[in-house]
């Protein structure tokens, strides 16, 4: 019977084929937590992201696209000679008539440079009011189509606490990003 | 009852639609075409509610028209495009 040969040693070519056949499972049970990760978190936030990508698109445009007025005035008198806040929510309540004056006023935006005061409803259309501090002439009255849209970019438009399904949708993109990013950059580690 | 619809559209569809797709290839043709009517419906209902939520820039009312469309849609374009798919099915003889 013929003396049986001894292995030959292992090289180092050896040795490094031994290590990334014990790491082949670890990557391909990883590969397979990415794949299913980026579709599952790509598919559940398709719908709010998409609204959050058109929301945005909109409200980078509002001016342009008219959702928010832009009233250019110069102020006609001193600022120290502006009407009282009472008397200029009077005068705004007038001039938006309606839902709005019955919804009420939200906010005042007082410009003092421009020598213009924004007066905010708190109806659905969100109406503006913009006058003239000193004079109290009603330079423009319109919608504020842009805090409507921030609000349903925010998810606020349902509650307070509905801001949490952005935030939801922003994990999962970035979920998705990463395991994206991870897939393309390890091929040889996909799914066979 | 609405904010429920629309969270089921929102969440519920797509995991189950996922949930389908999973074993795609083991299902039958009726199986198959049901899926595809509910994915369609699905994303029908998804641009239908999502151009009914923008336009126009202003807060819809939970019981009006506009309102309904947006918060139920996606639930509804889901049930109805299965509905759709299994009557194609049925026509097609699967």
């Amino acid at each position: 019977m013929p003396a049986r040969t001894p292995e030959p040693a292992p090289t180092a070519e050896h040795r490094q084929g031994r290590r990334e056949r014990r790491q082949q499972p670890d990557r391909r049970r990883t590969a397979r937590v990415m794949f299913y990760a980026h579709l599952w978190f790509g598919v559940l936030t398709t719908a709010i992201l998409l609204i959050v990508a058109l929301t945005g698109v909109l409200l980078n445009h509002k001016r342009g696209l008219g959702l928010m007025p832009e009233v250019e005035h110069t102020a006609s008198g001193d600022f120290a000679a502006a009407l009282p806040l009472a008397r200029l929510v009077e005068l705004a309540t007038a001039a938006a008539g309606g839902e709005a004056a019955a919804a009420g006023v939200d906010r005042m935006d007082v410009r003092p440079g421009d020598g213009l005061v924004k007066v905010r409803f708190d109806d659905r259309a969100v109406t503006e009011v913009t006058l003239d501090v000193v004079s109290g002439q009603v330079l423009h009255t319109g919608a504020r189509g842009d805090v409507f849209l921030e609000k349903l970019h925010s998810g606020e438009i349902m509650g307070k606490r509905w801001v949490l399904l952005s935030d939801m949708a922003a994990l999962g993109l970035v979920i998705a990003l990463l395991s994206g990013i991870w897939l393309w950059l390890y091929p040889k580690s996909r799914l066979q | 009852m609405t904010k429920l619809a629309f969270l089921l559209g929102l969440f519920a569809v797509p995991l189950a639609l996922l949930f389908a797709g999973h074993s795609f290839r083991r299902r039958s043709a009726r199986g198959r075409t049901v899926f595809w009517g509910a994915v369609v419906g699905y994303f029908a209902g998804v641009l239908l509610a999502t151009t009914l939520a923008l336009v126009p820039a202003v807060q819809w009312l939970d019981h009006a028209p506009r309102g309904v469309a947006v918060q139920w849609g996606m639930l509804l374009g889901a049930l109805l495009g299965t509905a759709a798919g299994w009557t194609l099915a049925l026509r097609r003889g699967r």
